[in-house]
């Protein structure tokens, strides 16, 4: 933005910064209960979990989408502590590498290389991509499929691999769309884990602008398959506006909501396929 | 304003903003706010030098999924105007230039004796049971011109205590860090 600043001399932003001193009491938690985002100049604050009387209102100061030991260092580098909130703490004593099976241990140090970030997937060579595909396949039957550790915890661990899930549906839809008959099989596997990424969200993470993304994948894949779904359901509305408000009751205003956000769908070279048609 | 919780689209579709007259208040921020009354603040309490629980926001009734807890203005906005040209004119930056605009509107509140912006401040500054200074929902958003604070506390309050106030959370917080959790970036583009 400064270097647009400095170079068109017309541009100017709507809004830069503020100094919201009511959000500035909430405290923070790795699964909020609360989401806010920014409509005409003003912070809106929406529950995206039912908060129960005597509970405290708490939202995330980073992206959930970060496994607990990055989302620690995260925290404690911003804003001066360790985070102790529920996820963090059952993670970290399910998780802990000394102590898993040494398959499970292999499976996370394969995966974690595919999750620091969102990939170019045009700068992909085939055979990094094949390694991406092999650990998302591996982290999924071993740790997602693990009978040692709770659900509880595979959902937070699901959430918090996004970024290698999204690089994942990325790379193979990419390759889908250029093989022909082979197409409805592989959006079919992708399909398959976006829905249990949406239901992990809907526990950990819910209505997160991640979430919201992968739950219009899921239709996009569900149609794209030969079904008939509806996408602008009353659920799927209900979801927006537990973020969005009255702005998530309209598509069009949802699509404006979520122009800036780090999505699948605003990958370059990610998933085209629903580019025109909901995003 | 008796509002619905579950609809805010006055609020949402700027039609309080049009047609609301110009507010030379300058101390006022009610142009468009809303809070839930189903939640408080939580004041901080200490026992001795030990804080037993700090602040936070808490419901005192049952909030439902998709509930609307807050509609806020920022207590303060960087002015982008005045920072336009300083931006185009110096290799400062952009957070740099924010925070000083805001430390200036800030001191500039206060200087004016702007009660209901300086309580708003000072809530950042802390307050315990202790010290006897309730945060209430009221005063950090700007809304109350109670006089809590005395003439001597504000004689204190310089840029320097300002700035440590807005970046007092964690340790050697640079300003770009600060940026993610006191101040929240509006809608950039």
């Amino acid at each position: 933005m400064q270097a647009q600043w400095k170079s068109n001399g017309d541009y100017t932003p709507p809004n830069v910064l503020g100094v919201f001193p009511l959000a500035a009491m909430i405290n923070h938690s790795c699964t909020p209960n609360a989401v806010r985002t920014f409509s005409n100049g003003c912070m809106v604050a929406h529950a995206c979990q039912a908060i129960p009387a005597g509970a405290e209102v708490l939202w995330s100061y980073i992206p959930p989408t970060l496994v607990t030991v990055d989302r620690r260092r995260a925290i404690k580098k911003r804003h001066g502590f360790v985070c102790k909130c529920e996820r963090c703490m059952i993670e970290a004593k399910e998780l802990r590498k000394d102590l898993l099976p040494v398959n499970l241990k292999q499976a996370l140090d394969n995966a974690d290389k595919w999750n620091e970030g969102m990939l170019d997937m045009s700068r992909i060579d085939e055979a990094s991509k094949r390694q991406l595909c092999a650990a998302t396949i591996h982290l999924e039957e071993t740790l997602f499929s693990s009978k040692s550790l709770s659900n509880e915890v595979k959902r937070h661990l699901r959430v918090g691999y996004t970024n290698l899930h999204f690089n994942y549906f990325n790379s193979m839809l990419a390759a889908a769309q250029q093989q022909g008959q082979q197409q409805q099989n592989v959006q079919a596997l992708v399909l398959q884990s976006a829905t249990q990424l949406h239901f992990a969200y809907c526990s950990s993470n819910n209505t997160s602008t991640e979430h919201l993304s992968v739950l219009h994948l899921c239709y996009e894949l569900a149609n794209a398959s030969g079904g008939n779904a509806a996408f602008w359901t009353e659920a799927m509305k209900r979801a927006h506006m537990t973020r969005y408000g009255p702005l998530g009751s309209s598509l069009i205003s949802v699509r404006n909501c979520m122009v800036h956000t780090r999505t699948i769908l605003r990958q370059r070279d990610g998933y085209l396929q629903v580019q025109y048609n909901f995003l | 304003m008796t509002i619905d919780p579950k609809d805010l689209s006055t609020l949402y579709f700027g039609a309080k903003a049009e047609e609301k007259e110009l507010n030379d208040d300058k101390d006022s921020n009610a142009e468009v706010f809303f809070v839930n009354p189903s939640i408080v603040v939580q004041t901080a309490t200490k026992d001795g030098n030990k804080v037993v629980h700090g602040r936070g926001i808490l419901a005192v009734k049952d909030i439902a999924a998709g509930d609307c807890i807050f509609v806020t203005p920022p207590t303060v906005g960087v002015n982008i105007e005045s920072i336009k040209s300083k931006v185009r004119e110096s290799d400062i930056a952009l957070e740099e230039l924010a925070m000083e605009d805001l430390i200036d509107q800030m001191m500039e509140d206060i200087q004016s004796r702007r009660i209901k912006k300086i309580n708003s401040f000072l809530c950042l500054m802390g307050s315990t049971k202790d010290n006897g200074k309730e945060v209430t929902i009221d005063m950090l958003n700007g809304q109350d011109d109670t006089e809590v604070w005395s003439e001597e506390e504000l004689q204190g309050l310089g840029r320097k205590e300002m700035k440590d106030t807005l970046l007092k959370n964690g340790k050697r917080r640079r300003t770009k860090d600060f940026l993610t959790h006191h101040l929240l970036i509006f809608d950039i583009l």
